[in-house]
């Protein structure tokens, strides 16, 4: 095993001083390579953002559900794909469906605003982008706590005053991460903070798709209950398939949509049990006129809700096809500048042959330097990502978060440079090892 | 140590077939210092390929040490060539990027030595070839003489049994040619056999043995250092 060592350890010597001879064909083939390498990361890293499962623990058993509210004869929505529901739910089905429980778990939560006092007078009152979230919102998202809990189905019932923030807003607002049971004066009402989250930010944000898959969390949350006595308005999609009642009461007694629904199934029995009792729900409401148009839902877990949503769009694969073309006629480039470095070393590698190197050991021998170009080629490709994705980022604010050089990117990025080393490097390693040495080295 | 009995080689275009070789036949005893003669194109280089298995052959047999070579792999002849095969070439075959140690030290790679041991071969022979002082040397830096001389040691470093050497002295003026003639025959009388490929009559003339090529055969070979005279 160690004899084997020293032979591969000096493969990789001869690898690097390999590197160092003809430095202008090097150059270009750590050029191509490179830059292969970073328009296809750079896109492939978005694709992978943007398709990558938000919520793996719980993907498979937490279902978005809509009813289809439209009224008698009308074309319904074009948001999802598949269907013409509308992509959110109503006050009052959403209320219904909360009310009865009938699932494991289920949440309504929609986006909406407050005005934020803060004690402090250093800190500035402001609007603050809030969530009110019904109870199980917390648990059925895996939502990671750093300090607390969120609030209890009793608060919830009781409209109790309690609010979870996220670590920056307690930071902002308490000048602590660990604010629980401090007080934060909400639309001119004390909340006790029972909660602090710890960066909370699925990529796709699956739970409110309608909103933006991409843009930032909300800071603040509030009992869904509370939407009612505070009248909390609506920052967001409002979908209204006639006009509703002048008022705030008027829009919760209204056909209107702007609430996500989800529940949480863990099996096949729940949830067909859920959609027995659904079909209950909704044939009892089209007794009552409404569910006229027709009498579908639907329930779709998040992996295909994202899908449904058209999430990942059908631009980001063709570009990801682009990028990889490209990497293509760039390795296809690479090909021929390797055959050209090595076969102009022809003299040196019937010296070798002649000393008793094998083929194998010649072609060993050049395939380490081409896994010591990939190295090289996946630093120049790291730094073309870092270029590629801060370019991105420029041209398009609301995917910031998609294009941060990750751990994984850069470790797939180091990998797929070298592997494209390594393919690239094969032909021109076997044309290498089979050059006749009595040939070459006759020729003085 | 060397037997090669009938052996053809063919080089065949799409038009023709040029032989060679042909029907040549050679033994090499163990300890024998053979020189090789002949005009150009009579098949010494060819001879010599085919001896330090860098060329197949297409018919005839050839033993190297007892050892039927005809049906080795790539592996085998490598593994073989590196082991009881050392070259010595006329344009000396150096590698200009690598100094004097490092040049020694790749058959020895190949050979897959611990480092002491590669490292204690390369300094004894560059110290028979009177270079130990300058191992950090590049061959650019030498003169031909001494590049001789680091190809000498090149090839010693590994021990081999048997040595081929191809023009050894083509490239060197007549006091160089002496010296290195003087290592050759050292190394010959410590035990190694050597076959030499040479046009210079006065080096064939210090080997044993004088072996003439013609049209790719064997023409004469005598025991008795004249016999140059007689054919050239």
């Amino acid at each position: 095993m160690s004899m084997q060592f020293a032979q591969l350890d000096y493969y990789f010597r001869l690898g690097v001083a390999g590197l160092g001879r003809n430095r202008l064909l090097t150059g270009l083939m750590v050029l191509a390579i490179g830059l292969g390498i970073g328009a296809f990361m750079t896109t492939y890293n978005l694709y992978y953002m943007m398709s990558s499962d938000p919520i793996p623990a719980a993907s498979d058993r937490l279902y978005n559900l809509r009813l289809d509210i439209t009224p008698a004869g009308d074309d319904g929505y074009d948001t999802v794909r598949g269907d013409n529901l509308p992509p959110l739910m109503s006050w009052r089905d959403s209320r219904a469906l909360l009310d009865a429980g009938m699932a494991e778990a289920q949440t309504a939560h929609y986006r909406t605003w407050v005005t934020l006092k803060p004690d402090r007078p250093d800190v500035r009152a402001g609007i603050e982008l809030t969530r009110a979230a019904s109870t199980d919102f917390f648990g059925m998202y895996r939502v990671p706590f750093l300090h607390g809990s969120g609030w209890s189905q009793a608060q919830e019932d009781n409209r109790e005053r309690v609010a979870v923030i996220e670590k920056a807003l307690s930071e902002r607002v308490f000048g602590t991460a660990d604010s629980v049971g401090e007080t934060l004066t909400i639309n001119d009402e004390p909340f006790r903070i029972v909660g602090v989250l710890d960066g909370w930010q699925p990529t796709p944000r699956f739970h409110d798709l309608v909103n933006g898959p991409f843009r930032d969390n909300e800071q603040l949350y509030i009992p869904f209950s509370l939407v009612e006595p505070m009248e909390l308005p609506v920052s967001g999609q409002f979908l209204c398939p006639e006009n509703p009642e002048s008022g705030f009461g008027g829009m919760l007694r209204s056909n209107c949509n702007w609430i996500n629904y989800w529940v949480e199934l863990p099996d096949a029995s729940a949830r067909a049990s859920f959609e027995h009792w659904l079909e209950g729900y909704i044939a009892s409401e089209h007794q009552r006129g409404r569910f006229q148009n027709s009498q579908q839902y639907r329930l779709h877990d998040v992996n295909a809700w994202l899908k449904a949503m058209n999430v990942v769009g059908e631009d980001t694969p063709m570009l990801v096809a682009a990028a990889f073309l490209f990497l293509m006629v760039c390795l296809i480039n690479t090909v021929s500048l390797l055959l050209a470095k090595f076969l102009a070393r022809t003299k040196e590698l019937g010296i070798r042959r002649a000393l008793g190197a094998s083929r194998g050991a010649i072609f060993a021998q050049h395939m380490a330097e081409c896994v010591v170009l990939g190295m090289v080629g996946a630093a120049f490709g790291l730094a073309m990502t870092w270029a590629g994705l801060r370019a991105l980022d420029a041209l398009y604010s609301d995917l910031s978060r998609l294009v941060t050089l990750s751990w994984p990117v850069v470790g797939l990025t180091i990998v797929a440079a070298v592997g494209s080393a390594i393919a690239v490097g094969i032909y021109p390693a076997w044309r290498a090892s089979r050059i006749q040495p009595a040939a070459q080295i006759r020729a003085a | 140590m060397l037997s090669m009995h009938n052996i053809a080689k063919i080089f065949r275009t799409r038009m023709i077939e040029t032989y060679a070789l042909r029907d040549f036949s050679l033994e090499v005893a163990e300890g024998e210092f053979v020189a090789v003669t002949g005009p150009s194109g009579s098949g010494k280089t060819t001879f010599l390929n085919i001896a330090g298995l860098l060329e197949t052959f297409d018919g005839g047999t050839y033993k190297l040490d007892g050892e039927d070579v005809s049906h080795l792999d790539d592996r085998q002849a490598s593994k073989l060539r590196n082991e009881k095969i050392g070259f010595i070439f006329q344009s000396f075959n150096l590698i200009p990027e690598l100094d004097l140690y490092d040049n020694v030290d790749v058959p020895l790679r190949y050979r897959g030595l611990k480092s002491a041991e590669r490292k204690r071969r390369i300094e004894a022979a560059l110290e028979r070839v009177g270079l130990a002082s300058r191992m950090r040397h590049f061959p650019s830096e030498l003169s031909g003489g001494q590049q001789q001389r680091v190809a000498i040691a090149r090839a010693l470093a590994g021990e081999p049994r048997f040595l081929l050497a191809d023009e050894p002295t083509g490239n060197l003026d007549s006091q160089m040619a002496r010296g290195v003639m003087e290592l050759l025959e050292s190394i010959n009388e410590a035990g190694t056999t050597i076959v030499m490929v040479t046009h210079d009559p006065e080096m064939a003339r210090r080997a044993h043995r004088n072996v003439h090529v013609l049209d790719g055969r064997v023409l004469d070979a005598g025991d008795e250092r004249g016999s140059l005279r007689a054919t050239a």
